[in-house]
């Protein structure tokens, strides 16, 4: 399952990978499509028990504010709902937005990994 | 149930706890990712060599680029804030900049006339777009700043112009000569048939003629010296003593209330080229500054001095762009009315005038300039109405031991002497600038302004001179008339005539016994050499 932009993948694998890719600048309606998608995830592992998400973030570049409050409330708050799942989510040090607010994840989550590379 | 409400109630507030959070974290990561693109927005603007402007929908500036500082001269917090439209020459052109935009949302390479903060205009062609800036709708102008495109481009014309007018004058000026002999001849003819008492006005109208064909040939001579390519043989020489001896001839010839000084702050510099035309570049830029100054007197300053040309000089120079490197510079200043806007860029062209007719030929300027190309050097303009004026000339300075060319001999040598001298001249400016001449190289002089008088003076003391200079153009006797009457009484006697022009054969001249004539106008120079050249010659037999 997954959607594609003109420079941007973001792609479930059904178990418990979710990677979002390419550089992703759109306009808050066009994030209607993702934040669509997130529900659709969290509903597949909150049904399937999962007790981990991976989100895979290694690969995007670029992500503008509308793309963190969509990353921050359909996918991280959503995700802290669910019991029993823990959100681990992979990251590269040498993405500055990464390093800069990846981190800020944990004020709204308690079961956050953050795992750099 | 009330448990049950106790939890929504706790969900809920935890809820907006993590909304608030949220907010926090987009706006901090916006802000993060606006401040990474704004740095390398500055990156770019600052990198790229042209001035970069953005200003707000109500025409304020909102940003500009280092370039744009020092192309317009402002410091970066002066320039925030700035109108738009105060950085047009025209503010309608602002307007109608604006208007372009709006209809076709780009603008590209329009001309406009933009002002520097400190007041001079320059052209520039403007690239536009509008753009969301800082959270606004703004425009991005790129400036082309067209000055030195449009300095090629008139340098370009400049010389066109001055090969049209040469090759027009090469061909046009030996007929003229021809035309001005007869006049001359046919001039000197009527004078000769004419009473000196009985037809005392006629010989004065006949004058006229006279003066104002030497006018006539002075300006051929001058479109001749124009033309004529540097072919001669170009050598070194001391600039300072020519320009000493222009200022010297020019102060002798001015009057008292307009004040001709020269102050040659570096003697030693070695020019190469010819050394009568750079004194007739600098005679032709006081002559401009004495017409200047002549309804109200005033001051002219002579200037010799080794300049490097900077950068910033660099900018000023009108033609053409000069190469920096060490020059001689002759700078003549004088604080005369200057010279406006509308016709600053023209007074470099042949035949560009303001005199009224009879009184400018238009080609003083094109001649400085002639000669001024013709050594490699370079000439700008320095003048405003009410602000006086300043020329200034590059000349490359080169090493004195250079290709092992001797320094001029001839200006040390020429026409110094301690002869003495009988000179007659009926025009009291002249007689009294020959005199002055004289004594300056050291001959002992009697002057005087009528021919009788002269002829007096030598039959009474025959043997007190070696020389006899005359005008030819004389009331009651003419020069030539008095050297046949002085060689009725000193056969042996040297004789140099002074002419307007060269109407006497040369065999007439010799029956008169006239060793030699000196052509005018004529400069201390020629009269030194052509003097000693008499003289030394009559030595020899
Ligand atoms: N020192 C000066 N002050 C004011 N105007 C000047 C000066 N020198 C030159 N000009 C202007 O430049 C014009 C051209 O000068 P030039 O080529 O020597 O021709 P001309 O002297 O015969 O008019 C002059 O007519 C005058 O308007
Ligand atoms: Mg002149």
């Amino acid at each position: 399952m997954n959607i594609e932009g003109k420079d941007y993948k973001v792609s479930f694998d059904g178990r418990g990978t979710l990677t979002m890719s390419g550089k992703l600048a759109a306009m808050t309606e066009e994030y209607e499509d993702i934040e669509d998608f997130f529900e659709k995830v969290i509903e597949e592992v909150s049904e399937a028990n999962t007790t981990e998400l991976i989100l895979d973030l290694r690969e995007l570049t670029f992500l503008n504010s509308s793309g963190i409050k969509t990353i921050c409330v359909s996918l991280v708050m959503e995700a802290d709902d669910v019991d029993g799942l823990c959100l681990k989510v992979l990251c590269r040090n040498s993405l500055t937005w990464q390093v800069e607010t990846v981190p800020t994840f944990k004020d709204l989550m308690d079961n956050l990994e953050i795992v750099f590379e | 149930m009330t448990n049950d409400k106790d939890n929504v109630t706790e969900k809920l507030q935890k809820r907006i706890r993590q909304l608030e959070a949220a907010l926090g974290i987009v706006a901090d990561h916006s802000g993060k990712t606006e401040n990474r693109m704004r740095k390398q927005f500055e990156v770019v603007s600052e990198t790229i060599p042209v001035p970069m402007i953005i200003s707000d929908e109500n025409g304020k500036i909102v940003f500009a680029n280092l370039n744009a500082q020092k192309t317009f001269g402002y410091s970066p917090e002066d320039f925030t804030g700035v109108e738009a439209s105060s950085l047009y020459d025209n503010p309608e052109k602002w307007k109608l900049f604006l208007e372009t935009l709006a209809n076709r949302e780009e603008v590209s390479g329009f001309r406009v006339e933009l002002r520097k903060s400190e007041g001079p205009v320059f052209p520039a062609a403007l690239f536009s777009r509008e753009i969301y800036f800082d959270g606004q709708d703004c425009v991005l102008t790129i400036v082309h700043d067209l000055t030195e495109v449009m300095a090629l481009e008139k340098q370009l014309r400049q010389t066109q112009k001055m090969e049209a007018v040469g090759t027009l004058t090469s061909g046009i000026a030996h007929d003229f000569n021809n035309i001005l002999t007869v006049i001359f001849g046919y001039a000197q003819l009527t004078d000769s048939l004419l009473d000196s008492d009985k037809d005392r006005e006629k010989k004065e109208y006949l004058d006229y003629v006279v003066k104002a064909a030497i006018r006539a040939k002075s300006m051929i001579r001058q479109m001749m010296d124009f033309c004529r390519k540097t072919e001669k043989k170009k050598k070194l020489f001391h600039i300072s003593a020519i320009v000493g001896e222009v200022v010297k001839m020019m102060s002798d010839l001015t009057r008292s209330d307009i004040d001709i000084r020269s102050d040659t702050r570096d003697k030693d510099m070695f020019v190469k080229g010819e050394p009568t035309q750079i004194h007739q570049m600098v005679t032709n830029l006081i002559t401009n500054s004495v017409h200047a100054l002549s309804d109200k007197g005033g001051k002219i300053e002579v200037i010799l001095e080794k300049a490097d040309i900077t950068e910033k000089q660099r900018g000023e120079i009108l033609i053409p762009k000069p190469e920096p490197g060490i020059y001689a510079r002759i700078t003549v200043r004088d604080n005369g009315p200057g010279i406006g806007k509308g016709i600053i860029h023209s007074i470099f062209d042949p035949f560009f005038t303001t005199k009224p007719v009879g009184q400018g030929s238009g080609m003083g300027l094109a001649v400085v300039h002639g000669i001024i190309r013709g050594h490699s050097g370079y000439v700008s303009v320095e003048s405003g109405l009410g602000e006086g004026a300043a020329f200034h000339c590059y000349f490359p300075v080169t090493e004195e031991d250079d290709e092992n060319a001797e320094p001029d001999a001839e200006t040390e040598r020429v026409g110094k002497g301690d002869e003495s001298i009988l000179l007659a001249d009926d025009e009291p400016m002249v007689l009294g600038a020959c005199s002055k001449f004289l004594r300056i190289m050291g001959y002992s002089v009697t002057s005087c302004s009528e021919s009788m008088k002269a002829l007096k003076i030598f039959k009474n003391h025959p043997e007190a001179f070696d020389l006899v200079i005359t005008d030819n153009i004389m009331p009651e006797m003419s020069g030539t008339e008095l050297s046949k009457e002085i060689r009725k009484i000193r056969p042996d006697i040297p004789i140099i005539l002074i002419t307007g022009s060269l109407f006497k054969r040369e065999s007439d001249l010799k029956k008169a016994g006239i060793r030699a004539f000196i052509q005018k106008p004529f400069d201390q120079r020629k009269m030194g050499s052509v003097i000693r050249e008499v003289l030394d010659d009559g030595k020899k037999v």
